[in-house]
């Protein structure tokens, strides 16, 4: 496992109180938005994602995994990282003969930059932008917006087609986002369990929240184990896989993590005061983009199949049961 | 230049097919065919220097490293052979006897164990005591001249009706003492007093058994440890159980590239199939890491390997056998019957070795904090 909790100490220090511009402005001066996880290492990538993540309950525009997702996408294309402005992401965008249309993630952010199919990767200036938010309830504030742009106003900055590269950089990012908001859900569950008294004890006390409790906590060691795992596997070519999984599960489980913290808190739960509704959002997010639950098991599964690289003769299936 | 660990494995498994009963499906021996057959498997894998590695030099082993045995147990698991009938032996029993036993317990009881010829069955759990093991009530008393004087009932003692010595924890204080009160000792299974009777499980096999004690005399050599130290040496080195939960989820490792194999193979599978298979494969990947012994999860939270391993077995075989039913015509012979048995054999493992529900109260105490209920 990579320890990153001296970065994630350093971050949170520096995030503090701060929110708003005054928060993005220090991110800047500190260097943490130059960061392209291709160049700086996608542990600390994961790290600065996962921190403005787990702050989002404050910091709903501090889209950080927004903006280095950006980043990567600029790298590949050889471009500059704009890392003076805010960046935002395009995914799964496709294009007509009049405009490029796809899903922007990062809303409030001033360039978008994304790859597209029989165009290549580009540029887009949010002004010229014509963005306009999802309707859908599940997403609300998670940083989500259509983005349908004239062809005439983007920037090509490379021709050419996106490696899979490209999708499998942002699931990374995605959940190393979610990971962080599912384990800081579940660490203020316990700690509300721990306060609240009902039936002359307190809900610690309760077996049944004791073990819901449990799970929650297993399933974020899976999903950090995964995260960790993903970041080492980039260095060694295998990232895109990798990435596949840690974001199949930490959306799939991250989303029933949230929902069980919701429960366990009662009707304070599902207020918008507690904000674990708003890591709710952004699990669904991870759940969600990039061709939900069933692209990214689609692309586990076709990995695992071709990691099969030593098949030996599997005897037990030359055995009568006689 | 000297081969690898994995690279004799690799060769060792394609010319010694598992024994008839394990690929037909069983965990242990059916008949005296089947056993002699298991056997002679069994030593031939130990003398091939396959079963043991990880063990010092001076006990048979090589002192193999945790990443060289994994990668061996993968090539075993991928070539469908079973656990060898010593894996009791070799994972719970040595690890005590190399602790806790006298200079002349392990002269007299290791090398049979790293040779492949001895079989161990666990005497631990009772009809009375199973997750709650320090309420057992199986007697061991002094008889004066340094013997002990065994009377009680074990049961779900696996290879109990082959096995050639037994590990007994027996009650030496008072019950009041709960786990204080208790001793271990090694048993010969040929000991006068000492009957076994097989139990047929769901799975149609009878894997587990039922182990009486009446008035058997146990001589001063047969303690492990000091009197009242059976518990403290029934938990084990934290390593013997990551290694055993660590290589029972290589096992699933294997499985699932088995059904990703078919999937793969179909056009068009079933999105529910890539689905399931899909979160399938990231657990247990997760699981593949934090159950290395040289990695592990975060204090007080070692049972949860046990736990994320038998559910996730259960889920995968459940997987199998939908898989079998929805494409029999795309699944190679056999499939169905093989994971039709992984079925009802994985519903045991959410029982053994400690109840889930009883492993998530130590969680939630020692892991996370909560009061004890």
């Amino acid at each position: 496992m990579i320890d990153t909790s001296s970065e994630e100490a350093a971050l949170a220090e520096l995030l503090g109180r701060r929110i708003g511009a005054e928060a993005w402005d220090a991110l800047a001066s500190d260097g943490w938005l130059d960061l392209s996880p291709d160049s700086a290492g996608w542990e600390l990538a994961a790290v600065a994602a996962a921190v403005a993540g787990a702050c989002a309950v404050a910091q709903p525009r501090l889209e950080v995994g927004a903006h280095l997702t950006a980043a990567g996408v600029l790298s590949s294309a050889g471009a500059a990282v704009e890392s003076n402005r805010r960046m935002g992401v395009l995914l799964g965008a496709r294009t007509d003969e009049k405009t490029v249309r796809g899903v922007a993630w990062g809303t409030g952010a001033e360039v978008f930059a994304g790859w597209v199919p029989g165009l290549g990767a580009l540029r887009v200036d949010a002004r010229s932008a014509a963005l306009t938010a999802t309707p859908l309830l599940l997403l609300r504030g998670a940083g989500i917006g259509e983005l349908v742009v004239s062809i005439d106003d983007v920037d090509v900055l490379a021709p050419g087609e996106p490696s899979p590269l490209e999708d499998s950089r942002a699931a990374f990012i995605l959940a190393a986002e979610t990971a962080a908001v599912s384990a800081a859900a579940t660490e203020k569950t316990r700690i509300y369990l721990g306060q609240r008294a009902a039936f002359g004890r307190t809900l610690a006390g309760q077996q049944v929240l004791q073990h819901r409790l449990v799970d929650m906590s297993l399933n974020d060691v899976l999903s950090s184990t995964l995260l960790s795992k993903a970041a080492e596997e980039w260095k060694n070519g295998n990232g895109p896989s990798a990435s596949w999984a840690a974001k199949l599960h930490a959306g799939d489980r991250g989303v029933w993590t949230l929902e069980q913290a919701i429960q366990l808190h009662g009707g304070i739960g599902f207020t918008e005061e507690l904000g674990i509704g708003a890591w709710l959002r952004l699990a669904q997010r991870c759940r969600l983009l990039l061709g939900g639950n069933g692209r990214a098991a689609a692309e586990v599964v076709a990995a695992t199949h071709a990691a099969t690289a030593y098949s030996p003769r599997d005897w037990s299936l030359e055995f009568d049961p006689q | 230049m000297t081969a690898t660990l994995e690279e004799r494995a690799r060769t060792w498994v394609e010319e010694h097919p598992p024994p008839r009963g394990a690929a037909a499906g069983s965990r242990t021996p059916r008949n005296a065919d089947e056993e002699a057959e298991w056997r002679q498997w069994t030593i031939d894998l130990h003398a091939a220097g396959l079963a043991v590695p990880h063990w010092p030099a001076k006990w048979g082993g090589e002192g193999a490293s945790t990443a060289e045995v994994r990668a061996l147990t993968r090539v075993l698991r991928a070539a469908g052979a079973p656990l060898p009938l010593t894996d009791v032996a070799i994972n719970l029993v040595a690890p005590a006897i190399m602790t806790a036993g006298t200079d002349q317990q392990q002269s007299a009881l290791l090398p049979s164990i790293a040779s492949g010829q001895a079989i161990w069955t666990q005497l631990f759990s009772e009809p009375g005591a199973g997750s709650d093991l320090a309420a057992l009530r199986t007697r061991a008393d002094p008889a004066g001249d340094g013997s002990w004087v065994v009377t009680g009932q074990k049961v779900w003692n696996t290879y109990a009706h082959v096995a050639e010595w037994g590990y007994l924890l027996a009650r030496t204080g008072s019950v009041d003492e709960r786990h204080r009160g208790l001793s271990m000792f090694v048993v010969p299974m040929s000991t006068p007093g000492i009957k076994i009777s097989p139990i047929r499980e769901i799975t149609g096999d009878a894997d587990f058994n039922e182990v009486f004690f009446d008035d058997v005399v146990l001589g001063p050599e047969t303690l492990l440890g000091a009197p009242g130290s059976g518990w403290s040496i029934s938990m084990g080195t934290l390593d013997a159980e990551r290694r055993v939960v660590g290589g029972l989820v290589l096992g699933l490792e294997a499985e699932y590239h088995r059904i990703a194999e078919v999937l793969s193979g179909i056009d068009r599978p079933g999105q529910d199939f890539v689905v399931r298979l899909g979160r399938l494969v990231a657990a247990i990947d997760a699981l593949v890491v934090v159950t290395a012994p040289d990695a592990g999860f975060p204090d007080g939270l070692e049972a949860a390997g046990k736990v994320l391993f038998s559910e996730l077995n259960l889920e995968l075989a459940q997987l199998g056998v939908d898989v079998a039913a929805a494409y029999p015509d795309e699944t190679p012979a056999g499939w169905a019957r093989r994971w039709n048995d992984n079925y009802a054999y994985a519903r045991g493992y959410t029982i053994s070795g400690g109840a889930n529900e009883v492993l998530r109260n130590v969680l939630a105490q020692r892991g996370l904090g909560l009061p004890r209920i």
